[in-house]
């Protein structure tokens, strides 16, 4: 150690090359996942957190593939957000996918940031999280063992809060190709237009048949503990025909559904209200 | 620990600490054209290229250049020449303080690289992780479309 | 976007023949090579054998004594070679701006978060940062206050030191202007329209955080080499706490990473700081801040409230303006006092004004002393008085254009501090022109449309106009000065020094174009070199748009004398005139034959000004630069966020000696003044402050600059500066801010008379309209 490196910190560094590797390693005390290390870097920096075996599994092909399987995108823990925003299945198939990571840090963050680490952080203002909501994803979880699946709403707990257990990792995002026919919104209010932390956005999938709404999916983020899906305002909508008297239930509705607090970035009043008139927003897109 | 990485096309060994930024470690090594600004990913000042694709090496720990290709802006250059992205700058009166203008480079050589000629909506979202206080992006934007001109073998 | 176009006006009464052509072309800048290819050298790129590495242990109340410092811990680290307080200082325990009121080193007592209390030196920078951490400082916290207008009850808790208050306690400073007679000015009005304006911090942000090395060097002196304005300014505070002569104490300035006036003051500390643990290492130490210290313990543009009332004939013609004003100076003064004037000064925007009455208050409290930041307590001033016309326009029904027109300064006016105008006035100009450009009443129909036919989303068109004394200004009439030298080489190069910096502005560019134009030689001829203070005499600060101006004319004097012996010796040798740049190195060896000295100085000195603080009145510039800014604005009306799509601004800074290198300095204060005005904010809990990072402190990023610019100017002459030029630097962010936030307002027809327009007060302003539809 000498000169000018300002971040030395006493750890190990381990590289791990399959997940094999990774169940033997993962309940050692002290250990933590890495990837990307976009958000650990800074929490460690911060003194937020400080592990003393990082297992970097960003090099396990294992968690890098993206793949159509059975009417589902599958998507692995370590794949970057640049990859995903490159793929041809994500385009076509999630379109509101991309146009949440579009817009999640720099292209730098994105170079290294990684699907499963903005899931696994568990910031309610983590950017995949409302689009995947929408989709319905559902998280493989492995240990040891076993595995079993999810949806990603049980996952978050709340800030930084996972359903995770002990000795327990996310392997896969798995996410059913919904059908087609929906109209898809999605708004994240942010101080800027770029490199912004969300103050609130909110996402939804609507589909109408014969004039009535058939399905509705509204997930809003930044404005309670967890990124969460608005499900009385779903169901209030769900087998309506959308009238303005509906467009205005919903939207009091939306806003009383979210939880919100009060931070650096703004108040809780002014996420409550800002989720309600996106609502409104969108379902006056919807009827046009 | 050592690790074994190749840095601007020559292959070395270094000596890090497991707990050790590649930030510091570029920039004790002698490449300081490798900025700090933020220590937080915010401002890509400290942008380099880790097997082709720009990141912010002050979210990234040494140990993993590890068998990696590592380009910094003192690489741009090849023989004796600037490359085509340092000439637009320069030409183009993209710099001011100039402390961002390394990252910027490196930024928009993974922007060019994977999209040869972008947009210039495709330029805004690529360059949005290099902060820049004194010129207002205006002269940036200008040099990157004719560092993609360039690049594409267009007339200059 | 266009290449700055430019227009010239205002010429007539001039003849300044220009020979070479060198001013106002786009010669490249000559520090960009190194710059593009990353090997530009900046403080902390720099080593030096032996080097140490300092931390600071700063005060963690923002108002207690300090009961007992244990810095035992730290040492446990053999890497830590020493710890440093203020009992141990030289010298004297002050770093001096105006007043000697800040302490290198807390003694005794701290007075805001943040305030330097301890040093530590260690070989490598993690231990020293480290063993910072483990130092133990026993506080009594005393009451403090935060807020300046609570500072100025008479019950609060006294922060500032009694030697730095001129005008009673916690008040460090209050001036005034009266002219003419306030009462008959509003009795003439027509109608009277009142505001009250609130602004928070902004952050510098210059992407390159503090930093200096401190050197010894042989015979005890002491070099520093660091980032900053203001080379001289840190040559007398590091002399000063090491009780050095000035003679002994060397100041270089290394490439600076901008700097926006967060690099004027500030500097003095941190080189005072690393001095300190270099005399009393012997070592060369390098001090640098982290992002995190930077925010949190250095200056910023001052958080203000400003209450303006202004009275106006039916005409629009402006009788009277009476204005209030507090600005929140922080824990010592620094530079608040000459923010103060400055701030006096800019009160009454660039208009004509029979009767004005104008009252500023500095107040102490428990806070990050504030400080220089481009505009210097202008900007502040300049969103009130615009927002003002806007009132007025509104009231009388006068377009916002017109009644700008109406009562724009022209030459002949009497500014609000009775000084006539007597050249060099393009506002008239910038107004018309900048209206043209947007073809302004027409563009306002289209916004009309666009308006009626949108539910969700709504476009304003803002204006904006001021103007900027160029200088230092009455205040401190002796302090405007600065020195050139400069020698022909044996081998017919020229070599310069002068005493202000390049931070990124681009003065070496526009120095060497004057001494290229001067001397009738070629740029790539003439070499800058780096500022050092052993080589030319105190030249003042880089500050106040003064660079190019007072620089240029010491490089023209200097030239003309260089000129002399060049063309006598040429005569002797019978060299005709247009032959001599490329006969210089034959010129060059008949100095040295015949013992001619080659090395000249040029010394440049203000024009006089004056101001009289009983009225503050007074000729207190000797010349303005002109402004008006036009943007249009789209805001997202159910989120708040606004989106500034178009952007024109044209300029009167007189003569500009490089265009390209001009538009590049407003393109850049737009996008600083679109911050300031949109997203920039420090908010304050008590005496901490909660952003400490660029992740939460947010300036803006490429995808915020609108989408079409356009810059141009228009060229009033003023035959007192180099060429014709005047000053540009602050300008541009001065007008930009406040074309930006009135945009918002004239969108949503409501005023948000709060900084910064973030999407919550923009969304809370239509939420408020909606209810009184």
């Amino acid at each position: 150690m000498s000169g000018e490196k300002e971040f030395v910190q006493h750890l190990q560094h381990l590289k791990i090359g399959s997940i094999e590797d990774l169940l033997q390693q993962i309940g050692e005390p002290g250990a933590r996942i890495i990837c990307g290390g976009t958000d650990l870097l800074v929490k460690m920096r911060s003194g937020a957190i400080s592990p003393e075996r990082l297992l970097d599994i960003s090099e396990i092909d294992a968690l890098r593939a993206i793949e159509e399987k059975d009417g589902r995108i599958e998507i692995g823990a370590a794949v970057t957000e640049s990859e995903i925003l490159a793929s041809e299945l994500v385009t076509v198939c999630l379109p509101l996918l991309r146009t949440a990571l579009v817009h999640l840090g720099s292209l730098q963050i994105r170079n290294r940031g990684t699907l499963g680490g903005n899931l696994v952080n568990a910031s309610p203002a983590a950017d995949s999280a409302v689009p995947l909501l929408l989709y319905n994803a559902e998280l493989i979880l492995q240990r040891a063992g076993s595995e079993r699946s999810i949806p990603v709403e049980e996952f978050f707990r709340g800030p930084g809060q996972t359903a995770l257990a002990s000795g327990e990792f996310l392997r896969t995002v798995s996410i059913p190709i919904p059908r087609e026919g929906f109209d898809p919104f999605f708004h994240k209010v942010g101080r800027r237009r770029a490199l912004a932390i969300a103050i609130a956005s909110l996402g939804a999938l609507l589909w109408v048949e014969g004039g009535v709404v058939a399905e509705a999916r509204l997930a809003a983020g930044s404005v309670a503990p967890t990124a969460i899906r608005l499900s009385r305002t779903e169901n209030l909508l769900t087998g309506e025909k959308i009238t303005p008297e509906l467009i205005a239930q919903a939207r009091e509705l939306a806003a009383q559904e979210v939880s919100p607090i009060t931070d650096i970035r703004a108040s809780a009043g002014y996420r409550r209200e800002v989720i309600g008139d996106l609502v409104e927003r969108f379902l006056n897109e919807v009827v046009g | 620990m050592k690790i074994a990485l190749t840095v601007n096309a020559i292959e070395c060994e270094m000596e890090i600490e497991p707990g050790e930024i590649l930030l510091d470690l570029l920039r004790h090594s002698g490449y300081k054209s490798v900025k700090k600004g933020c220590g937080s990913g915010d401002c890509g000042a400290c942008a380099v290229l880790i097997d082709g694709r720009a990141v912010n090496s002050c979210l990234v720990f040494a140990a993993k250049a590890d068998g990696r290709t590592i380009l910094t802006a003192e690489g741009l250059e090849s023989d004796g020449k600037l490359h085509p992205i340092q000439e637009a700058f320069l030409e183009g009166g993209a710099v001011q303080c100039g402390y961002c203008i390394p990252g910027m480079e490196i930024t928009t050589l993974d922007l060019l690289t994977h999209n040869p000629s972008p947009s210039e909506e495709e330029i805004r979202e690529g360059l949005s992780g290099n902060l820049c206080r004194c010129t207002g992006y205006v002269k940036q934007i200008e040099a990157v479309k004719q560092a993609a001109k360039m690049m594409s073998g267009g007339s200059r | 976007m266009n290449e700055a176009e430019t227009k010239h006006s205002n010429t007539k009464s001039q003849d300044l023949s220009l020979n070479s052509g060198m001013i106002g072309a786009a010669v490249p800048r000559p520090d960009a090579i190194d710059k593009v290819r990353g090997e530009a050298r900046f403080v902390d790129d720099l080593v030096f054998s032996g080097m140490l590495h300092a931390a600071v242990i700063w005060s963690e109340f923002p108002h207690a004594k300090i009961r007992n410092i244990d810095l035992t811990a730290i040492m446990d680290d053999p890497r830590v070679v020493c710890t440093l307080t203020s009992e141990e200082v030289p010298g004297d325990n002050i770093v001096h701006v105006i007043y000697d009121d800040q302490p290198a080193l807390a003694a005794g007592i701290v007075r805001y978060i943040g305030e330097p209390i301890a040093l530590v030196a260690a070989e490598d920078r993690a231990s020293a940062r480290a063993a910072a951490t483990r130092a133990l400082i026993d506080y009594e916290e005393i009451p403090a206050v935060f807020d300046p207008e609570e500072a100025l009850r008479p019950d609060a808790p006294l922060v500032a030191v009694p030697a730095a208050v001129e005008k009673g306690p916690n008040l460090f400073n209050s001036m005034r202007i009266r002219k003419g007679d306030i009462e008959q000015g509003f009795a003439a009005a027509d109608v009277v329209v009142e505001g009250e304006y609130r602004f928070g911090y902004q952050e510098h942000a210059y992407l390159e955080t503090q930093g200096a090395i401190a050197v010894p060097e042989e015979h005890g002196a002491m070099a520093i080499y660091g980032t900053m304005q203001c080379p001289f300014y840190v040559r007398s505070a590091v002399a000063q706490v090491l009780g050095l002569p000035l003679s002994k104490v060397r100041v270089v300035q290394t490439a600076t990473g901008g700097a926006f006036g967060g690099k004027e003051d500030v500097p003095s500390l941190v080189s005072a700081l690393a001095a300190l643990l270099a005399w009393k290492t012997r070592r060369p130490v390098k001090l640098v801040y982290d992002r995190e210290e930077d925010i949190l313990t250095t200056s910023k543009r001052h958080p203000a409230v400003i209450r303006y009332r202004s009275g106006a004939k039916r005409d629009g013609r402006l009788t009277a303006i009476e204005v209030d004003f507090i600005y929140n100076a922080g824990a010592y003064q620094t530079l608040s006092s000459a923010v103060l004037w400055r701030a006096l000064m800019s009160a009454a925007g660039p208009y004509r004004i029979p009767h004005v009455k104008v009252d500023g208050r500095m107040a102490a409290t428990n806070t990050v002393p504030n400080g220089a930041f481009r505009g210097f307590g202008s900007p502040q001033m300049n969103f009130a008085h615009e927002s003002q016309m806007d009132l007025l326009s509104d009231r009388l029904q006068i377009d916002r254009l017109e009644i700008r027109l109406r009562n724009a300064l022209q030459i002949g006016d009497e500014t609000a501090t009775c000084q006539r105008l007597e050249e060099s006035v393009g506002l008239t100009e910038t107004l018309e022109q900048a209206g043209q450009t947007v073809d302004w009443e027409n563009r306002l129909r289209k916004i009309e449309a666009f308006n009626a036919d949108s539910h969700s989303r709504r476009r304003g068109l803002g204006i904006s106009t001021v103007t900027y004394g160029v200088g230092l200004g009455g205040k401190a009439p002796f302090l405007d000065k600065a020195g050139a030298y400069m020698k022909l080489e044996a081998d017919g190069s020229i070599t310069i020094a002068v005493g202000t910096v390049e931070m990124g502005q681009g003065l070496t560019t526009a120095l060497t174009q004057i001494a290229a134009e001067a001397l009738s030689l070629s740029p790539e001829r003439i070499h800058l070199a780096p500022v050092d203070s052993s080589r030319v005499p105190d030249s003042g600060p880089t500050v106040a748009s003064r660079g190019t101006l007072m620089s240029g004319l010491a490089i023209i004097a200097a030239a003309e004398k260089l000129q002399e012996r060049v063309s006598s010796a040429a005569r002797d040798l019978d060299i005709p005139k247009e032959e001599i740049p490329s006969r210089l190195p034959e010129i060059a060896r008949v100095f040295f034959m015949r013992n001619i000295d080659p090395a000249v100085e040029g010394w440049a000195s203000g024009e006089p000004v004056d101001w009289d603080p009983e009225s503050g009145l007074g000729n207190v510039y000797f010349v303005y630069s002109y402004a008006t800014h036009i943007a249009q604005v789209e805001v997202d009306l159910v989120t708040g966020e606004v989106n500034v799509e178009e952007f024109v601004a044209v300029h009167d800074s007189g003569k500009i000696v490089n265009r390209r290198l001009a538009a590049g300095q407003v393109e850049g204060g737009i996008a600083q003044g679109l911050g300031y005005a949109l997203m920039e904010e420090i908010p304050r809990q008590g005496g901490r402050l909660l952003t400490t990072g660029l992740t939460t402190y947010r300036i803006p990023t490429i995808c915020d600059i609108p989408l079409r610019s356009e810059v141009s100017f228009v060229e009033a002459i003023c035959s007192k500066g180099p060429f014709g030029a005047k000053g540009l630097g602050e300008v541009p962010l001065m007008a930009a801010h406040v074309a930006v936030s009135r945009a918002v307002v004239h969108a949503l027809g409501r005023p948000i008379t709060t900084y910064p327009f973030s999407p919550e007060r923009v969304k809370k302003a239509v939420t408020m309209q909606k209810n009184s539809e």
